[in-house]
């Protein structure tokens, strides 16, 4: 008991520090992004359209033909999908020979209030396919959308279809009408009212919000849980440096754009839009039923973040002929950085890509 | 993930179990010499779980009550108004304050942010250029040996052959020399 309470203590003073450091960097006005952890894969930036930074993987061995664009989530630091060796998203793929270019989206500053969906859909994103066209030599690319970077990236490829080859929804949070989760309940109350406030008061929406609603999702593990968790397994060799890589990912929280926001909360969750065929991105009318290339949906079975019943739909709702949900036994995180995700899930991505790329037919699993 | 009614049950009656009934009588017989302390250990890990998984649940169940979204409806904007007043009434005095002890504003320092972004794009753009004209030239030097390889650029002869009149002119003569 003695040693639990010793132990406790230094785990709580250090994740009390961890929480003002990521408090510290979610105030800043200009995200410090250069005190994100070293790269586990070596990368090039090599261009940068709007808010997105676009860094380049090469691939090991010979390249597959079509480059792949992995879209990342606004929230948070993108280095979940290059977490540590054996557990990286990027290294397994490019070790499979794949050529990954990935989205380091720039936090954004007061002066991005502006930005909605519009903005980073149809100029940054769209700017960036075309560079990386140009830059590869190819008429598109493999698309990979995790979590909300799948919501901008199921977006993107039903305006732009003739532009992707391939695309993977990884965790997607699309259809907002399932409440499975039990914080879902209280989106309900996050009115036009308050969302406009929140804005008008901040401008974007603040980071440590976003933090506060993570934590809020499962407040007992974020407080005394993962603490305790970290205790009973101080024997097990890595998970200590694991524990403390993951709890600087879960504290690098990023502001959301004002607008971005406001569209997320009012035309997403609370009215759905997107999967009634609603939603208006700029002038155009976003329908999935215009993604018409092959698409696998990655779902993770103990998903507690996004719930499974909310990514299935995806299945129903695009053009595709050829489509496949894979449900694969992780959570949220678990399905980018689980060591069974990498030895399982990830080859099995690979196999399907390079299947579709190279022959160019169509075979289901 | 959601926890059924009668799981939230057996879990509530394996934490008052745990802490009235195993925990105290594990303890007694390691206090004895009779039992191991492992099954101290493995009893309060039992208790622990359960009372997580127990305490998990309440929270999701106060999550669905309608009464807390209400709460949170009602509450939500009155907080944020009084944020957004206390925002501007420290913007007004402090902004003063920061001119009075020579510190810049947020504005300031937003500017010269963003003339320092345009200085960079600027850096960015003349870099390309660089390189794009320095690859022409490369190009073309090695276009120009391919084509003469042995003799001089004809560009060029006028140039070598007044070195070459230079040199002769420098060398002393024989007469000059003395011969």
């Amino acid at each position: 008991m003695r040693d639990l309470i010793h132990h406790l203590s230094d785990y709580w003073l250090e994740g009390t520090i961890r929480a003002y450091d990521g408090l510290r960097r979610g105030w800043s006005e200009v995200f410090p992004v250069q005190e994100d952890p070293p790269p586990t894969t070596p990368f090039e930036v090599v261009a940068e359209h709007g808010k997105l930074r676009l860094r380049y993987y090469r691939a090991q061995g010979n390249p597959q033909p079509t480059p792949l664009l992995l879209v990342y989530a606004l929230i948070k630091r993108p280095f979940i999908l290059d977490f540590q060796p054996e557990r990286s998203v990027v290294e397994t793929l490019t070790r499979q020979g794949f050529t990954v270019y990935l989205t380091d989206w720039i936090p954004p500053t007061s002066a991005d209030t502006w930005r909605g969906f519009d903005a980073y859909v149809n100029n940054d994103l769209a700017q960036t396919v075309q560079f990386i066209c140009k830059r590869e030599g190819a008429d598109q690319v493999s698309l990979l959308g995790y979590c909300l970077g799948g919501l901008l990236g199921s977006i993107y490829t039903a305006l732009y279809p003739d532009t992707v080859k391939q695309y993977i929804a990884l965790a997607l949070p699309l259809d907002m009408s399932v409440r499975d989760i039990p914080i879902s309940t209280l989106v309900d109350a996050l009115t036009p009212e308050t969302t406009a406030l929140i804005t008008k008061t901040y401008g974007n929406c603040p980071a440590w919000l976003i933090h506060a609603d993570f934590t809020a999702m499962a407040p007992v593990h974020h407080t005394v849980g993962k603490y305790i968790d970290l205790y009973r397994q101080k024997a097990r060799e890595g998970y200590r440096e694991t524990f403390d890589l993951f709890e600087r990912w879960m504290h690098s929280d990023v502001p959301l754009a004002g607008r971005l926001f406001q569209e997320l909360s009012d035309d997403i969750f609370r009215h759905n839009r997107l999967v009634l065929g609603q939603l208006h991105v700029g002038e155009r009318l976003v329908d999935l039923r215009y993604i018409r290339c092959p698409v696998l949906n990655i779902i993770g079975e103990y998903d507690d973040v996004v719930h499974p019943n909310s990514s299935l739909p995806l299945f129903d709702l695009v053009g595709s002929q050829e489509k496949q949900n894979l449900v694969f036994s992780a959570g949220h995180m678990g399905l980018a950085v689980s060591s069974a995700a990498h030895k399982k899930l990830w080859p099995q991505v690979g196999r399907w890509l390079k299947e579709r790329d190279n022959t160019g037919t169509q075979q289901l699993h | 993930m959601t926890t059924t009614p009668q799981r939230q049950i057996n879990d509530l009656l394996t934490l008052t179990r745990s802490v009235f009934v195993d925990l105290p009588l594990a303890g007694i017989q390691w206090g004895w010499g009779i039992g191991p302390e492992e099954a101290v250990t493995k009893t309060a890990w039992k208790g622990y779980d359960a009372g997580v998984r127990l305490a998990t649940a309440a929270i999701d169940n106060l999550y669905r009550l309608p009464l807390t979204a209400e709460v949170l409806t009602r509450v939500a904007p009155v907080l944020l108004r009084w944020q957004r007043i206390n925002n501007a009434a420290a913007g007004a005095v402090f902004t003063g304050l920061w001119q009075t002890v020579g510190l810049p504003t947020t504005a300031e320092a937003r500017a010269l942010r963003e003339a320092v972004a345009c200085l960079a794009a600027e850096v960015r753009l003349q870099r390309q250029e660089n390189e794009a004209l320095i690859g022409l030239t490369t190009r073309l030097m090695q276009a120009l040996d391919a084509q003469t390889p042995v003799t001089p650029p004809s560009l060029f002869n006028g140039f070598v052959l007044n070195e070459q009149v230079l040199q002769l002119k420098t060398k002393p003569t024989a007469h000059e020399k003395g011969n």
